[in-house]
């Protein structure tokens, strides 16, 4: 058993990728349903209709930031609230929006519903990526982790853009996760918290080890500066880091023994 | 013309309730699907309001392609098709013009025609009549259509000429084959 002195040199990453993910026209969205909210008479032929619309997506991945905007083709008919918008609609999934459109349509005027023509915006996700938080995942010490797996999104779509195996995958996510453990309570301060955080992180290091051969010191470091990146999170795992100095811990890189399931 | 009296069909308002309108109808099978309605509207003597604006509101599914044949003076009139994803039914609608056309209790209007295509399975049902205030839109009185007759066209003279020349050729026709074969034999 190897006993090595536990030190982690931190750097600021500085990520290219800045803005928030840009949202793009989505011609396989479909309206599958309308579903009427409420109906209001105006006048004796004008009536306001809000309602809100069921979609169907055709995509392959999942739909995120999914907004959807009706025009009128007809002067029959007037949009007063064109836009709906949508949770996140999974891989040829369906949602129902979380708003209602309104119009207001004469009944004077032939109708029908081609008159009201719908497009679509958002974003395409990779499968089995979070969404690109872009510069909001850097505004919190914690960043967002929008499907609340423990790991940050932007972490997370990093390492899983490597493709790496299964086995490759889960080490870097733990030691990621470890990683923002340390940032947590170092801003945090919880004493009885600090032991077992650093022993998470010698075992994730340890379990980086066993797994990637020559390049494991690479993975590491790359994990770090995608981690602590921002002033708040080098910050706080400075302290972590301090209030350990000194101490010593045990951890063995020849086997799996540190690897979580 | 034949005419089937189906009699009437008190709705809306029973027997013993305070008089209220009533819209009676009567029914003109067109061919194939299509129909016409002629609709009067009554405003029975005792009524407690003045009608000014009424419609008539089609089952969806069984109503469509209206065509508005005939308003009465003093009435504007117009139809709509169903909207089924907005809850729409087909419509017809009408609204006085003037003091002189709003309908007092005691009178009735003239005819009011509509032509429509008709898919139902019964004797045109799913149409509501509505009186409504002309101000808030609010319903003074609602109820079915008092179906006053359905006529269902006979066949004209001259179809049942041509038919009847059609047998008289065909009766011919075999006798003389039944000659020639008898003259070969």
């Amino acid at each position: 058993m190897k006993s090595a002195r536990f030190r982690f040199l931190v750097a600021i990453a500085t990520l290219a990728s800045g803005g928030l993910a840009q949202a793009a026209p989505l011609s396989e969205i479909e309206v599958t349903q309308i579903l009427n909210v409420d109906t209001q008479q105006i006048s004796r032929t004008v009536y306001e209709i809000s309602y809100r619309v069921s979609v169907a997506s055709s995509y392959d991945h999942t739909v995120t930031g999914l907004t959807g905007t009706i025009t009128s083709v007809s002067t029959g008919v007037e949009v007063l609230d064109r836009t709906v918008h949508f949770d996140d609609i999974a891989a040829v999934g369906s949602q129902q929006s979380r708003d209602a459109i309104l119009i207001r349509l004469n009944r004077r005027t032939p109708f029908s519903m081609d008159m009201l023509q719908w497009s679509f915006d958002g974003e395409l996700v990779q499968n089995g990526l979070p969404p690109d938080p872009g510069s909001a995942g850097r505004e919190t010490l914690g960043g967002i982790d929008s499907d609340k797996d423990g790991v940050r999104d932007d972490l997370q779509r990093k390492i899983l853009e490597q493709n790496l195996d299964e086995e490759k995958t889960k080490a870097l996510i733990q030691y990621a996760i470890a990683l923002q453990e340390a940032m947590r309570i170092g801003a945090a301060d919880p004493a009885n918290e600090l032991q077992p955080v650093a022993k998470s992180i010698v075992d994730s290091v340890d379990c980086l080890y066993a797994r990637f051969d020559d390049d494991a010191r690479e993975q590491v470091k790359a994990v770090e500066r995608l981690a602590i990146n921002t002033d708040e999170r080098y910050h706080a795992y400075n302290i972590f880091n301090d209030r350990l100095s000194g101490q010593f811990f045990g951890g063995n890189r020849e086997n799996q023994d540190g690897c979580q399931p | 013309m034949k005419k089937i009296i189906s009699g009437l069909f008190l709705t809306g308002f029973m027997a013993g309730a305070q008089a209220g309108p009533i819209v009676t109808a009567d029914y003109t099978e067109l061919g194939g699907n299509r129909w016409q309605a002629d609709y009067i509207l009554s405003n029975p003597v005792g009524s407690p309001f003045d009608i000014n604006y009424f419609t008539i509101d089609y089952v969806a599914e069984a109503y469509t392609n209206f065509t508005l044949i005939n308003s009465v003076q003093g009435w504007d009139s117009f139809v709509a098709e169903a909207i089924p994803a907005f809850g729409f039914g087909g419509l017809f609608d009408a609204f006085a013009l003037d003091n002189a056309a709003i309908l007092a209790p005691g009178q009735s209007t003239g005819f009011f025609s509509v032509e429509f295509d008709y898919f139902g399975n019964d004797n045109l049902s799913g149409q509501q009549y509505s009186v409504l205030d002309p101000s808030s839109f609010e319903s003074l009185a609602s109820g079915a259509i008092n179906q006053h007759s359905i006529s269902v066209p006979e066949p004209s003279s001259l179809t049942l000429l041509v038919v009847g020349m059609g047998l008289v050729c065909w009766r011919r026709r075999l006798a003389q084959f039944a000659c020639a074969k008898g003259v070969r034999r």
